[in-house]
């Protein structure tokens, strides 16, 4: 179960840690779902035209870039509601990905495609250790693309220029502006990024099924966004806040087979964990702020 | 000597008019800065020191006019372009970011590298050197939250220095300081002009003017009155052409006279001094962020009789307003009313002490903006105006429609607040707490945003709440607005209350003088 949950937790960790950029940066991006979906799509598209993983990976996350770049552009350029322009693009990604289905392979429903490469798994001796084995070295590619991504955010957003200007931008972005950069700039980078995860994200979903089905994400969007502040916005915290819900997931498939509720009841579980999560982290939140003032 | 040198900058003819209230702030001004030179900049509030200022650092984009440095035409867009052509300013509050170390903060922007990555012992073995070099003592490594605010002044000017200005400007750097931090500051001053430096140093305080600056510009309502060396002048002669004294009688004053006819000289013998006073405040202190902002203030007002608090801003007027508005609670000492200590400081408390407030900030603080005119005149009165909660529509009708009435107010009664002019939203808020005000009102800069005739409207109602027998405050950074109304004039400098004068003591030259600090205390004598 370890196993699969680490699975599941690869495309949640993806979208958070694109998320964080954004919400580091001061824009809570709430476009996270339809920037998953896109890139599903377009990983789907991709892998069965090309064949390959790494061009299926690329072309979604180049799919979802633009469209957060769209967003960047009405968010930052033309100053929309950050919330309005977020769930725009939402609506959009949905709209557009059965459109451009339609037209290319006369479906609006599941894209069913020959020749979607399926993710390889890591280094194949290693995985027949024992016990470690199974938990660090079996997993598919995005695992570690996960992985590696969380800890290259994590030395970028402390010990890089852009980083530090990200965060300033966040935090106080007439600061920024006063000492002579601009804020929307890298606003737009960190919306770019979280685009560009997202769109892995999407990838690492749909590759794994070989299969786009309408609303495949399948809130996975939403709950990034609740591990981002779980994680207390930092690479590490927003590891273990995935972890957390890609648990909760893998609990309620094996618990389909074991108990006996209504598996609808227990598929709501990874929903319900991240409303109790909000709770109790605004909670927290709130006893940790009285305490300091 | 030092406009051997050519000028480093020069101003021509800059024009800057704010298009939200069309005021002219910079009228066409040229100004020279030589490299080496310590230049003052004084003026009244809004007098263009700050405007012109912001226009050179590239905070603000002037209407017309241009700007050469070393006789090259410059344009700034952003303060990054002023900062790269090396103008640097440190602002009044400089923007923080308060989770930030110091180091970071400082270094924002100009971050040193190595291998791609924030060389953070650099960044603050320079910050170490610059503190022991000018005699700084804040951490480079503590939290931005956790510094005192006028160490985070001296961090700024630290920060300004590391990007190796060419002009340095100073925005009020001593406001928040000591006298120990404040000798600090002139020292780094100093060692910048001594490198060459133009510093600009925008201020209020004429005798720190006389003693650091080499020239003085002192600015008025927009234009450069003059420029002069400050080995050739006194704070007296400052003094006079910051305030305009030795001008005739201008346009402003001349329609103020003719408008106070009639109440002219009951101001000169106020009516009820000495009888026993309605509102007492008792030696109220106030420390904000371990900053004592209000320092042992004690006044009374009587009954039908105006007391006036003038001063220049950031001296503790706005923190007096707060107190009196029941907003803030005072450290130490109490306010009184008919002899009875207040209990509790809330707005809601005050009210109900009959304390009506109207107050300067009136869009923010005293208006819902996309509530309706009406909403809006009703808020006082909301629960006299029908039955049982609900509202008596004729009478809401009726009491707001008697207000935008007498009051003038030109706009739609139903629509949003927000749709009305500048001014009638002033008139709005302004007949909302007149309509029916308590035996005791404090007003804050009262004529704010108004133009001539609904300010002379206000004038003329402050003068029927006085004969009416109402005892009020008026707080008002205008010395000509509190000369008009007040009987007696509380003169605010440096937290404290320094005097206060009544009768003919009340001339527009003594008060100038003591709200720029340069009369003793004590004496009245002129400290140059």
């Amino acid at each position: 179960m370890i196993f699969n949950t680490i699975e599941l937790m690869a495309p949640i960790l993806l979208a958070a840690i694109g998320g964080l950029f954004a919400e580091r940066a001061g824009v809570l991006n709430i476009a996270l779902e339809g920037l998953i979906l896109v890139g599903a799509f377009a990983a789907i598209v991709f892998g069965a035209l090309t064949g390959s993983v790494a061009l299926a990976f690329f072309a979604a996350a180049g799919a979802s870039v633009m469209l957060a770049s769209i967003f960047a552009f009405a968010a930052l350029r033309l100053r929309a509601n950050i919330f309005v322009a977020g769930l725009a693009t939402n609506l959009f990604a949905t709209g557009l990905i059965p459109f451009i289905s339609n037209a290319l392979f006369s479906t609006k429903g599941v894209v069913r495609l020959a020749g979607v490469p399926a993710v390889p798994r890591l280094v194949p001796t290693l995985r027949s250790l024992p016990v470690v084995g199974p938990v660090f070295f079996a997993h598919t590619i995005s695992v570690y693309l996960a992985l590696a991504t969380t800890v290259i955010a994590a030395v970028v957003l402390t010990k890089t220029r852009f980083g530090l200007r990200v965060s300033a931008a966040g935090l106080n972005a007439e600061a920024l502006r006063a000492r002579g950069c601009r804020p929307e700039r890298y606003q737009a980078i960190a919306i770019l990024i979280s685009g560009a995860l997202s769109g892995l994200a999407g990838a690492a979903i749909v590759l794994r099924l070989g299969v786009y089905l309408p609303n495949v994400s399948a809130g996975r969007g939403w709950i990034a966004l609740v591990a981002i502040f779980l994680g207390y916005r930092r690479p590490f915290g927003v590891l273990i806040a995935a972890f957390v819900f890609a648990f909760s997931e893998s609990l309620a498939v094996a618990a389909q087979g074991m108990l006996q509720m209504p598996g609808t009841v227990l598929l709501a579980l990874p929903y319900v964990l991240t409303v109790v999560a909000m709770i109790v982290y605004s909670t927290f939140r709130s006893m940790h702020r009285s305490r300091h003032t | 000597m030092i406009e051997d040198s050519p000028p480093i900058v020069r101003i021509e003819k800059i024009t800057k008019v704010f298009p939200e209230n069309n005021v002219r702030a910079a009228d066409s001004v040229s100004l020279e800065l030589y490299p080496g030179e310590v230049r003052s900049l004084v003026g009244e509030n809004g007098a263009g020191k700050s405007t012109i200022m912001h226009i050179l650092s590239g905070n603000l984009a002037p209407n017309s006019g241009s700007i050469r440095l070393n006789e090259r035409r410059v344009r700034f867009s952003s303060p990054g372009d002023a900062i790269l052509e090396g103008i640097v300013m440190v602002h009044q509050h400089p923007p923080l970011i308060p989770d930030f170390r110091v180091w970071e903060s400082l270094f924002l922007g100009i971050e040193p590298t190595r291998f791609g990555f924030i060389d953070r012992r650099t960044c603050i073995a320079t910050l170490e050197r610059i503190c022991e070099q000018y005699g700084l003592s804040f951490d480079p490594r503590a939290r931005v939250a956790d510094l005192a605010a006028s160490q985070l002044h001296l961090a700024a000017i630290a920060g300004a220095l590391l990007r190796k200005p060419r002009v340095l400007i100073l925005d009020e750097p001593t406001a928040p300081c000591t006298d120990p931090e404040v000798e600090t500051i002139f020292s780094v001053i100093r060692a910048a002009a001594r490198k060459g430096v133009a510093v600009v140093l925008i201020t209020h305080k004429i005798r720190e003017v006389m003693r650091i600056s080499d020239t003085i510009t002192v600015m008025r309502n927009g234009r450069v009155v003059t420029t002069v060396h400050a080995a050739e002048t006194d704070g007296s002669a400052v003094s006079a052409a910051i305030m305009g004294v030795e001008r005739p009688a201008g346009p402003k004053a001349s329609t103020k006279n003719e408008t106070a006819t009639g109440s002219r000289e009951d101001t000169g013998q106020p009516s009820a001094i000495g009888a026993h006073p309605r509102l007492s405040v008792e030696s109220l202190s106030l420390t904000v962020n371990r900053r004592e902002v209000l320092r042992d203030i004690s006044f009374t007002v009587g009954a039908g009789e105006v007391f006036g608090v003038t001063g220049i801003r950031e001296n503790g007027l706005e923190f007096l307003e707060d107190v009196l508005a029941g907003l803030i609670a005072p450290t130490r000492g109490r306010m009184c009313i008919d002899g009875v200590p207040i209990a509790r400081y809330s707005p809601r408390e005050f009210r109900r002490h009959g304390i009506s407030y109207v107050p300067t900030d009136r869009i923010f603080r005293g208006a819902s903006l996309d509530s309706s005119v009406t909403e809006n005149l009703i808020l006082n009165r909301r629960h006299r105006l029908g039955f049982a909660g609900v509202f008596d529509r004729d009478t809401v009708r009726g009491f707001a429609g008697s207000l935008m009435n007498r009051f003038d107010i030109v706009g739609h009664a139903h629509g949003p607040l927000r749709t009305l002019s500048g001014g009638n939203i002033q008139k709005v808020i302004l007949s909302r707490e007149l309509a029916h005000p308590g035996p005791i009102v404090v007003f804050s800069e009262p004529s704010w945003g108004l133009d001539v005739r609904s300010r002379d409207m206000m004038y003329a109602e402050i003068h029927r709440l006085r004969a009416d027998g109402h005892a009020i405050v008026l707080i008002s950074v205008d010395i000509d607005e509190v000369l008009e109304l007040a009987d007696r004039v509380g003169v605010m400098y440096a937290a404290t209350m320094i005097r206060t004068l009544t009768g003919s003591d009340r001339s527009r030259k003594k008060i100038g003088e003591l709200m720029l600090g340069l009369a003793d205390r004590t004496t009245g004598g002129i400290l140059r």
